[in-house]
């Protein structure tokens, strides 16, 4: 392929934002207005490496990464993977190219179908994307698959049901990868897990995109776990991305007050810290997203905010190697 | 009322749950005794199946009628057998002297009423008070758990809270009555992070001020280290491991709880290379390993380990292990 080099980047997200439309009480349910889920996001990424989204239960972690497969419209921006411009690609075209991103999702239980074979069920995306050949070649894919997640071949045979939830999401990344993506999306793939659970499949993740170059998107609001995969980390708000770093400076140094409230809200797992540990709560909880009004959607609960910061939305700016999007933080 | 210093407040012995179906029956929770003393928090760690929430609804003696059983050899609360006593009388406790969080902030409530009146219904229903200054006391108590405006917010239906308040407004129900035991089952794991801090920071202040016991029931190594005095760890029905918080986390004794310790990242240590799993699946009920059984995925298993069952012992201090290999190795 041609953007093989690492020089260009596999994925490219400009300013991209998504708005769900508002519809009024009644019958005929007027539009009377919209949210905008995703507000003006940008990022970019390389082969083989991971970006970790953070943020709260309605930041725009999800919308993100559906806008960025195209499965939702957007209200502007531009997306362009592997060197094409997909912003405003026909759906025929667009299904080819999406042979290069795949996802996984977080419920294991809901995004298999019951009643399909393992067999079955990883061979769909190759008849889907045309790849299957003759027979044989789709079987010897199976098998590969299977292996390269960790599961014997003998598996083939039996239903979703008959596997556990951390099984299940390794026949959901096997099929995520039977089309040889380029491009890997993770929305919260271990959260429905059990944590003696969790370990394997972010160690098969990893060992996974060591293997083939993979690009991840790793969305998850686990921030611990965040760090351990990722090589740089986007921390969204209110549909915004307001801090964006290296992995390293991000958690060492966080410089956005919710980066930095946020890492502090995590219990660590240590009594002797914990009580040796205090944490400013925050005050109020996470707005929904509705109505963003002038200024910078985390004033209301910033500890640090000025007056500038209500009535001036801050725009995300590069500053010690890293971008964000605060006015405590001037241009450098 | 008089209650000896070293009498705890709710002491459990040989608990057993069983959720008979047509052709089968399953034990989720296998012989678990704990402690609680007066004032303290223990939390009750462990996967799901591990037997927590079936050990928490046991207590409350809420668990589904004709579908689950369960038995024990005492479960003292305040010198009562909560196992006999009859229906009538357990009502009389049931969120009075013990009441429940539950996980779901949405499910628990009922829509159809506003939370005012929800909040007020066990006050009224306790301390006979008049259903007008029952609900004026309900309004005092959303005030109490930080709801902003608690008059016109008690009229409200829970759809029109938001998940942290209606967490809210549940530990406000819950201590209404200024319990003697809250049990919180899960109570943050559908909340964010920041949010989260808030609610147990408010769950652990209010128990304070009033002297109550918390059994918090979660899977959170990191809350259970910030919030609880002691720790029992179950897995598939048994309590492998119990002692202080501190003891626990500095000396981990099982090799499950080492286990679970090791496979999370952490933020306070270094970003290190790959993770290590605990390997295997946790066991279905129905198919339980002989012996001990954590055997087929523990390091250290023996050939004893497949043939016997450990029970919990005593290993100096506060700390207990049901294991047969050398705990403080």
């Amino acid at each position: 392929m041609s953007t093989s080099t690492g020089e260009k980047p596999l994925l490219r997200v400009k300013d991209i934002s998504v708005a769900f439309p508002v519809t009024g009480r009644g019958i005929v349910r007027r539009r009377i207005g919209s949210v905008r889920a995703v507000d003006g996001v940008s990022f970019e990424l390389r082969q083989n490496e991971t970006l970790g989204l953070v943020g709260e239960t309605g930041s725009g972690k999800s919308t993100t990464a559906l806008a960025v497969l195209r499965m939702l419209d957007l209200s502007g921006g531009r997306i362009e993977f592997d060197g094409h411009d997909i912003t405003r690609l026909g759906r025929a075209r667009m299904r080819r190219l999406r042979r290069g991103m795949q996802m996984i999702f977080q419920d294991p239980f809901a995004s298999l179908n019951p009643r399909m074979r393992i067999g079955r069920i990883l061979e769909e995306p190759l008849v889907v994307h045309g790849l299957t050949g003759d027979g044989r070649g789709s079987a010897r894919r199976v098998d590969e698959l299977l292996e390269l997640v960790g599961l014997d071949s003998g598996t083939r045979d039996r239903f979703p049901h008959e596997f556990s939830g951390g099984q299940r999401q390794r026949i959901s990344i096997a099929r995520a990868l039977a089309v040889s993506p380029k491009l890997l999306i993770c929305d919260e793939p271990v959260s429905a897990l059990d944590v003696s659970i969790q370990a394997q499949i972010i160690n098969l993740l990893v060992d996974l995109k060591r293997r083939t170059g993979l690009a991840l998107l790793f969305i998850a609001h686990d921030l611990a776990l965040v760090r351990h995969i990722s090589d740089r980390v986007a921390v969204m708000y209110a549909g915004r991305i307001v801090e964006l770093a290296d992995r390293d400076a991000l958690y060492e140094r966080p410089l956005h007050p919710y980066t930095q409230a946020l890492l502090a809200a995590v219990p660590r797992p240590d009594p002797e810290v914990e009580t040796a540990r205090g944490i400013g709560l925050l005050p109020d909880e996470p707005p929904r997203s509705i109505d963003p009004a002038l200024g910078c959607p985390f004033s209301l609960r910033c500890p640090k905010a000025m007056d500038v910061c209500r009535c001036e939305t801050p725009p995300l700016r590069m500053r010690d190697a890293r971008a964000v999007a605060c006015h405590l933080y001037g241009p450098d | 009322m008089a209650t000896a210093a070293d009498t705890p407040l709710l002491r459990v012995r040989d608990l057993t749950v069983e959720f008979v179906g047509r052709t089968s029956c399953l034990r989720a929770v296998d012989g678990v005794s704990f402690e609680v003393a007066e004032g303290e928090t223990l939390a009750v760690v462990g996967e799901s199946g591990s037997g927590k929430t079936a050990t928490a609804l046991a207590l409350m003696r809420l668990l589904p009628a004709g579908k689950a059983q369960a038995s024990a050899s005492e479960v003292t609360f305040e010198g009562c057998d909560l196992m006999r006593l009859p229906e009538s009388r357990m009502r009389e406790l049931r969120g009075n002297r013990i009441s429940m969080i539950f996980q779901d902030p949405m499910s628990a409530w009922n829509p159809a009423l506003t939370i005012g009146k929800q909040v007020a219904e066990p006050i009224q229903c306790h301390e006979l008070l008049s259903w007008p200054s029952a609900l004026s006391r309900a309004e005092e108590l959303l005030g109490s758990v930080r709801i902003p405006d608690p008059r016109s917010r008690s009229g409200q239906y829970p759809h029109q809270f938001s998940g942290g308040m209606r967490q809210r407004a549940m530990v406000a129900m819950a201590l209404a009555c200024r319990p003697r035991l809250v049990i919180a089952d899960e109570p943050t794991t559908a909340l964010d992070v920041t949010v989260q801090a808030q609610i147990l920071n408010l769950l652990k202040d209010l128990t304070r001020q009033s002297g109550a016991s918390l059994i918090l029931v979660t899977h959170d190594l990191g809350v259970v280290a910030r919030y609880a005095d002691r720790v029992a760890i179950m897995y598939a029905g048994r309590i492998v491991e119990s002692g202080s918080a501190r003891e626990v986390y500095r000396q981990p004794g099982h090799p499950y709880t080492r286990g679970l310790l090791a496979c999370v990242p952490r933020l306070d240590r270094p970003a290190t290379g790959a993770l290590t799993p605990i390997p295997g699946q946790p066991p279905s009920l129905n198919r339980l390993p002989s012996g001990c059984a954590f055997h087929p995925r523990c390091p250290h298993a023996m050939e004893r380990c497949r043939r016997e069952r450990p029970v919990l012992e005593h290993k100096g201090g506060q700390h207990w292990g049901a294991c047969f290999v050398d705990f403080h190795r």
